[in-house]
Formats: C-alpha cells, structure tokens, sequence
C-alpha cells in the first residue's frame, strides 16, 4: 500500500526576504531545515542564524521535528541577530529598546506610543504610524511602515540597527496634519 | 458585472490574492476572514477593537470586477440584511476612524480611503497620498492591512497616558 507523504508548510519571514512566504518541507524535517531554506534564499551562513516565532523573544530549539502542532497557526522568523537595537525618533525626542527580529511592526508602535516610549496624548495615539527614519524627508511625505512586517526585514547583517520615525497617519482630506 | 468565470483574469488575480502568504498570514493573525466568496463579490470579516477595549469585527463587501487594474470597490457591510451597514453602527475611534468608515453623501456609499475605487477620486485624495493610493501592483491584503489598523488603533489609546 502506498502511504501519501504530506509537506509540512511553514509561514517565514527573514533576513534578506522582502515579505513573508510559505515553505514547504518534508515531514520528519527538523527547524534547522527552516533556518537552512531562508539562509540559502538569503545567501548567507545557516549555523550563524536563528528561528524565532513572531513577537516572542527566545530562539527555538532548531533540533524539534516539524508537526503542524510544532509549526502550524505561527508567523516564523530567520534572522542572524538576535536583537536589534531600536531607536526610535519622535519630535526633538528619541528613545532605545532592543526587541527581537520576529517583532512586528505593531509591537514597536504600540511600546512607542505607550508610557514606557513617548507617552503619546491617547486623542492622537490611534493616529500613530512609525516610518524608516530620514531627517531630509517631511513626516507628512514618509511612507509608513506595514504593522505586521517583521523589523529583521528591514535590519542587514552586521548592523544590528534600526532607526524609525513616530509620524501621524493620514486622515482624508489631509486635515489631520 | 462581471460572469463568475474561472478564466477571467480578474478572476484570477483576486483568487492569487486570497492564497497569498500575506493575505493567510492575516487569517492565521486572527486580523480577518473570508465571510464568502462568490467572484466577483467577496466579503470579509476584519478584527477590530472598540473604544471600550472590546474586541469586535466588521463586515466588508468588495467588488472586484476588473481587478487589480480597477480598485475594488469596497463597502461596510452588514452580513444580517445583506445591506449597508447602518451609520450608528459603524466604526467609532479616532477623527480617522470616523472619517474612513462615515456616509460620505448620496451614492457614495463606500469606505472613504484613497484605495478605494470610489473615493479614491474625490477631492484629489489619491493623487495627494500616493502610498494609501490603488495601482494595479497592489494586492487585497494592502486594503486588509489599511482596515484592520484602522478598525484596531482604539488600542492605542488606551496603551497612552490618560487624556489630559
């Protein structure tokens, strides 16, 4: 009799990836195995990078077997910083925390807009928006950043650094500026 | 209207879309759902959080005939009477909140951002925000992403400091 072998799919974003994509891998693949395919998409070392699920903090164990209880129903990440130091630059103001590659957009907009960041006014704090950083461009002609976008996307091996803008959203008719 | 025809490239763009990673990774998220999906009409669920802290979800009705290189039209729908969904009961938040999801007069009808097949055009709204503005690269999950950070940004407020 023949048994059918289903791939596994696994969500992942990653360093030297644009967007999030789906993988497909055997089953009885391990996590390194996820690590290797975005390294290879990346063009860099495997043994150097990490896998960590989104917004949480710790590396996974590369050596726990595929399952869709193990993968399925999570947003991955690939990436060879473990944290990356986040500036973040709102007014004549500017404040620091270090968050994990896997963290999304949202998860650093919602600490700078809290009372441990900026402490924004909460008439204007749903307006918020974060921005890569350019002190040449107006805050009203930044395009912002995609909530759900892994900050590694946008962090290049070694510089484990990133620097964003705090800027107010677009309300219609440009009256909210 | 345009034939429910597998063979439509609208049609098979928006079916492209809908078995995106993007657009799954926000299913995954728990961030919106398809309702149902009968081309070239779908209609979508999207997490929201009211001003309370109360997690709710509304209803979309997209049009999707000429898709991508005509936006979608997309309406706030109300599931229960298969209409518009009535104007006290729509999105409550901030001035962009209000705005985006408000009547906006007499057959316009429609969510009023500058994506929007409708709204895109009025008072010059695409033309002056060219990176909310529909092109034929955009996809469905760009418009999916825009409502539910607009449908969830009452979370914000609350994550601030008291209104002064």
């Amino acid at each position: 009799m023949q048994v059918e072998v289903t791939d596994i799919e696994v969500m992942v974003e990653g360093e030297g990836l644009a967007d999030v994509e789906i993988i497909r891998l055997s089953q009885g693949s391990t996590a390194r195995e996820i690590v290797a395919a975005i390294a290879l998409k990346g063009g860099f070392p495997a043994e150097e990078a990490v896998l960590l699920i989104e917004d949480s903090d710790e590396p996974v164990d590369l050596a726990i077997v595929l399952t869709e209880g193990t993968v399925g129903g999570k947003v991955h990440h690939v990436h060879r910083a473990k944290k990356i130091a986040v500036t973040v630059f709102y007014k004549e103001l500017e404040k620091e925390k270090h968050f994990p590659p896997s963290a999304r957009v949202q998860r650093v907009l919602d600490w700078a807009v809290s009372k441990e960041g900026f402490n924004i006014d909460p008439t204007i704090a749903p307006d918020m928006e974060l921005a890569l950083h350019d002190d040449k461009i107006p805050d009203d002609q930044k395009t912002p950043l995609p909530k759900n976008a892994h900050i590694g996307r946008y962090v290049h091996h070694p510089h484990h650094r990133l620097a964003l803008d705090l800027i107010r959203g677009k309300v219609p008719n440009g009256s909210g500026r | 209207m345009t034939p429910d025809n597998p063979d439509n490239p609208a049609h098979t763009a928006a079916d492209a879309d809908l078995a995106s990673a993007r657009f799954r990774a926000g299913i995954l998220r728990r961030q919106w759902r398809i309702v149902s999906y009968a081309f070239p009409v779908l209609i979508m669920a999207v997490a929201a959080v009211e001003p309370d802290g109360a997690s709710s979800e509304y209803f979309f009705r997209f049009e999707l005939s000429g898709f991508p290189g005509t936006a979608p039209a997309v309406q706030i729908w109300d599931c229960a009477t298969n209409a518009l969904l009535a104007a006290n009961r729509r999105p409550k938040g901030s001035k962009r909140v209000v705005e985006a999801f408000k009547d906006w007069g007499p057959h316009k009808d429609t969510v009023y951002r500058p994506w929007e097949r409708t709204s895109g055009s009025h008072n010059n709204w695409a033309q002056a925000h060219p990176d909310l503005a529909w092109h034929s690269k955009r996809d469905l999950t760009f418009i999916l992403e825009d409502l539910h950070g607009l449908l969830t940004s009452n979370a914000a407020a609350r994550s601030s400091r008291p209104a002064a």
